[in-house]
């Protein structure tokens, strides 16, 4: 068995703090984003009972013109792409370490959140 | 709107207890969507898997903190577990809501199962780790407590573990969970990691299979706003409250009173897929 120390973690790193920075900021904005949204649909779309929730993805597309659907929208594709970020921040942190290996993991992980768009084509 | 602030109000609780018993909220905001509201599965789905998302980026930038995440292992086990996450998606358009709810209430089960063994904290020390963990640096230390010290681990069974964590990446894809049931008692038990770690690292992979799954929800048309706004909304403050407010709760006492109420909700959805109509 290999004698080996693991490999030291630099908390100060910049890539790391980058990190950091792009998981408070990003959720922060995302919220705000989805409590706007979901401000302006109180005030302004029209109402919606308990009764009719069941059928309520009937709407397809046009569920997405409703006043403030937009903003929510907005709010939850800004969620999803501070998850992917982060593979982009870890890809060049581990590209700067010099770790070709986990740089090119962390692409490939990338590349795998991102093909989930392709459902599109069996969707709508 | 009643039915907006009622979708709050239901995933405020999701996120408060969630923190407080360590369950994710999508245990809980999926069987009181579909077996209460009577909201289609696949959007009740798809809502919880935008709430998982942002319960997993809120934490993140504590855990990385404190140097428990293990990012290496987390995007090592990230890609057997979002390839199984998109294959989780196919098949729920496949095998259909009612049999999809019917799988919901056996991961109910599970975790209520996994609940009653609870953990201990007990991890191998780095020289007697996996070669192959060895190989890819995977041991790490983290720092467990405020007096600042660092403790070193290490890492054993890596490629069993990886495809244990494809059924992870398959509950979030067709069930809308985020998967932290396997995920824990996996990093605990197989990769023999310390509890705190396990968590912080399970969280970080969390966000990526449900941002994944998320994404091709919408891009199916599964992503409502009415639904999932509310509940991004309700999750986020939920966990905040609860986070805040877990040091002074006895979670003991919690933890049976949640247990019971998963039973509920696991009867709700076994009789919601015999009166399937």
């Amino acid at each position: 068995m290999l004698e080996e120390k693991p490999k030291e973690l630099n908390l100060e790193d910049p890539s790391r703090l980058a990190l950091m920075t792009l998981l408070t900021w990003g959720t922060r904005c995302s919220f705000f984003l989805c409590l706007t949204g979901l401000v302006v649909m109180t005030w302004t779309a029209p109402p919606v009972s308990v009764g009719e929730l069941p059928t309520i993805g009937d709407c397809e597309l046009a569920c997405w013109k409703t006043p403030g659907a937009a903003i929510i929208l907005a709010g939850i594709i800004s969620l999803i792409m501070v998850s992917a970020g982060r593979l982009i921040l870890t890809t060049i942190m581990y590209l700067k370490a010099g770790d070709k290996v986990f740089s090119l993991l962390s692409i490939f992980a990338l590349v795998l959140v991102l093909s989930s768009t392709l459902f599109a084509f069996f969707g709508w | 709107m009643e039915v907006l602030l009622i979708l709050v109000l239901v995933s405020f609780a999701a996120g408060f207890i969630g923190v407080l018993t360590g369950v994710g909220g999508g245990i809980i905001l999926i069987p009181v969507m579909v077996g209460i509201l009577d909201i289609p599965v696949h959007l009740a789905i798809a809502a919880s898997l935008v709430s998982v998302t942002a319960n997993s980026l809120s934490g993140g930038s504590q855990f990385l903190r404190t140097g428990s995440v293990n990012i290496r292992l987390a995007i090592l086990m990230s890609i057997s577990a979002l390839i199984a996450t998109l294959v989780g998606v196919l098949l729920s358009k496949v095998v259909g809501g009612r049999v999809v709810t019917a799988i919901f209430a056996l991961m109910i089960l599970l975790t209520i199962w996994v609940m009653f063994k609870g953990r201990k904290d007990s991890f191998v020390d780095v020289k007697d780790s996996d070669p192959l963990a060895l190989k890819l640096r995977l041991p790490s230390w983290y720092i467990p407590s405020t007096d600042g010290l660092k403790v070193e681990y290490g890492v054993l069974k890596v490629v069993p573990a990886i495809g244990i964590m494809a059924f992870a990446g398959l509950s979030a894809g067709l069930l809308g969970v985020g998967g932290g049931f396997i995920q824990v008692p996996v990093m605990d038990r197989v990769l023999k990691l310390p509890i705190k770690v396990s968590t912080a690292t399970s969280n970080f992979m969390m966000g990526l299979s449900a941002a994944a799954a998320a994404l091709a929800y919408l891009a199916l048309g599964d992503l409502h706003p009415l639904i999932a706004g509310p509940t991004v909304v309700g999750i986020f403050l939920g966990s905040r409250v609860g986070a805040g407010v877990a040091p002074r709760i006895h979670s003991k006492h919690l933890r049976w009173l949640f247990l019971g109420l998963l039973l509920v909700m696991c009867a709700q959805m076994i009789v919601k897929v015999i009166l399937w109509k």
